[in-house]
């Protein structure tokens, strides 16, 4: 039975104040550093935290090729972004919808390349876009990046939601793979394929190790390796270093803002499966 | 137009699991409207989705006209379904979702403009057009359906209970339009449904699946009148047959007796000895005196449904249901008479197949 709306909403409220208790640390926790960093930007260095230098962003662009950094990640995170979400969409059809011996095998095999971390990876990437003869170069940044597991995995789940009638229904008016494929599933998958695409792109955009190993020159370099540059530049010059990273988290915070609506949408449909 | 044969065709989707279908045999008549009618699980979508081909038959063949169709891909049988789920896609206007066929087959801009208005004229879906699936009742995505099928001039319409997600006084409504269209039309119409009230109002013919095998083809009429089976006896009317287990004798002459629980109920038998099933519908089960009739029996529950009244009754153990005409003066606990119409029984054997 019902009860009365007080009771109900005493305990509604102690509901939520215990979710705000739990969450305020964990969200205190997470936007300290950011909050440090935009901070340690504005101050200059030995009376830091007491007079606000704005120059430190001016310092930051003038010391390094910031231009050439920010061209190097867009082209870098771009061509990723692209790349992953054409992969990881056809692939995820496959392994979501065509019929084909040993496909959930090879899914498992897919998802156990998962486990294995990142950096045990390096090398054998690094050996590979060697012999091609692409260190250094945007080649041997992108290549080994345009598949993504993760991102098979996420797609491969919202298709499985897609009702298998649609598909059915384009079959029989004479549709074959492909173009259900691109006119119906592609279509329907728009908000899972913009929260890919987000992920993809702040997962780039952030990325350090690799790029560190695949480029050597300036030229080349992305935003994240050429900040850490600033060290050898200016010994440890915390302003500057904090000045270029709130520069470089810009136009990922724009991108989130855009799209948050596709992004949050996307990852609730896919966590339902 | 065409008709549509099935040859022995079977489908098991596990090979360790009983099959979906078993050995099932039907010739669907060109421009019939033939209704495949069964509880869920007999088997009915199967078949349907073997004729339309989306899903491969373990066994037999599937002849759509003369042309042996078993193996073709589904958009080359020529042959449009309306889905359960009405299918449509949501990211496309009533426009496009209409057109999609056609546009697939790269059928002339002109030709499909034209052909699309001529559905959504039929349909009433005029005004309907430059909306999407979403801001649409379940009725007008209903039509649409329809008309994404309709424009398509198929030789066969495969329909899979089209009606089951809309409200009881639309589903009345459709049911006529559908009916209508039928006959403006004349095209092949094989209908899927797990209610009978749709298949006795809509089919030409029905064929009643359960378990994967077939019981019985035939006109509403037949069916309701003459029973294959205990099955379909029970499964066909609203409420079904009423099916007394007991032991019948039958003489030979014309003279017999079976006997069920309260109930000594004379009967025409051939030679017989043995478990026995009588049927009777509810309206040929009068009521009477305690002391008349074939025995006498409690009554557990009368639901008035206007001109006529269910009146549930328990004859020794033996639960019954009468059809009454008007609002009779009964109550639970009342104890009654029954009596039924003898020309109106139904004999089938211990296995429960139509004696006779």
């Amino acid at each position: 039975m019902r009860k009365p709306d007080g009771s109900r909403g005493s305990r509604g409220s102690w509901g939520a104040w215990l979710t705000y208790a739990l969450a305020l640390p964990l969200a205190i926790l997470m936007i300290a550093p950011f909050l440090y960093m935009v901070v340690s930007a504005l101050m200059s260095e030995p009376d830091s935290l007491r007079h606000p230098v704005p120059d430190n962003f001016t310092g930051a662009l003038v010391a390094l090729p910031f231009g050439r950094f920010l061209l190097n990640s867009l082209i870098f995170s771009l061509a990723v972004v692209a790349g992953q979400v054409l992969t990881s969409a056809t692939a995820a059809y496959a392994f979501a919808r065509l019929r084909f011996p040993g496909r959930d095998r090879l899914f498992l095999a897919y998802l156990c390349a998962l486990m294995a971390p990142a950096i045990v990876l390096v090398i054998p990437r690094f050996l590979l876009i060697d012999a091609f003869g692409w260190v250094d170069s945007y080649q041997g940044l992108i290549s080994t990046e345009l598949v993504s597991v993760s991102g098979i995995f996420l797609l491969r789940q919202f298709f499985r939601t897609i009702p298998r009638d649609l598909e059915d229904a384009a079959r029989l008016e004479g549709a074959g793979e492909w173009t259900i494929f691109w006119r119906v599933i592609v279509p329907l998958a728009r908000p899972a394929l913009a929260t890919l695409a987000v992920l993809a792109f702040a997962d780039q955009w952030r990325s350090f190790m690799w790029p560190l190993v695949a480029t050597r020159s300036s030229g080349m370099q992305p935003l994240e390796v050429g900040i850490a540059n600033l060290e050898g530049v200016y010994h440890v010059s915390w302003s500057y270093q904090m000045a270029a990273a709130v520069a470089a988290v810009i136009p990922l915070m724009v991108l989130y803002f855009v799209a948050h609506r596709y992004f949050i949408r996307g990852i609730e449909q896919t966590a339902r499966v | 137009m065409a008709s549509v044969t099935l040859r022995r065709l079977a489908k098991r989707y596990d090979p360790h699991g009983r099959p979906a279908l078993e050995e099932l045999s039907l010739a669907v008549n060109d421009g019939e409207f033939f209704v495949l009618l069964g509880p869920s699980g007999c088997g009915k979508t199967t078949a349907l989705r073997c004729i339309a081909g989306l899903d491969e038959p373990s066994a037999g063949e599937v002849l759509i006209g003369e042309r042996d169709v078993t193996r073709l891909d589904p958009a080359a049988r020529d042959v449009a379904m309306v889905f359960q789920t009405h299918a449509l896609y949501p990211h496309l206007t009533v426009r496009r979702n209409i057109a999609f066929g056609l546009e697939v087959r790269r059928v002339p801009a002109a030709e499909i403009a034209r052909r699309v208005q001529q559905a959504a004229d039929r349909l009433g879906l005029g005004t309907l057009l430059d909306r999407r699936p979403g801001e649409l009742s379940g009725g007008e995505r209903q039509r649409v359906a329809l008309g994404r099928a309709l424009v398509r001039e198929p030789q066969v319409f495969l329909l899979d209970e089209p009606l089951s997600h809309l409200e009881p006084t639309l589903r009345a409504e459709l049911r006529a339009e559908l009916l209508e269209l039928h006959r403006a039309l004349h095209t092949t119409v094989v209908y899927v449904t797990h209610d009978q009230i749709e298949a006795m109002t809509m089919g030409q013919r029905i064929a009643v699946l359960e378990r994967g095998r077939l019981r019985q083809v035939g006109t509403p009429a037949e069916l309701y009148g003459r029973p294959a089976d205990v099955f379909v006896a029970r499964f066909i009317g609203s409420p079904g047959m009423n099916i007394l287990r007991g032991r019948g004798r039958g003489t030979g002459d014309d003279g017999g007796v079976v006997d069920c629980g309260a109930f000594s109920i004379p009967v025409s038998l051939e030679r017989y000895e043995g478990e026995i099933y009588l049927g009777v519908r509810p309206e040929h089960v009068s009521l009477v005196a305690p002391d008349q009739g074939i025995g006498a029996a409690d009554v557990r529950g009368v639901e008035p449904l206007g001109p006529d009244t269910l009146v549930r009754l328990d004859g020794g153990g033996e639960p019954l249901v009468a059809r009454l005409h008007g609002i009779p003066d009964l109550r639970p606990g009342d104890r009654v008479g029954v009596k039924l119409d003898r020309r109106q029984l139904h004999l089938f054997d211990a296995a429960g197949a139509r004696l006779g």
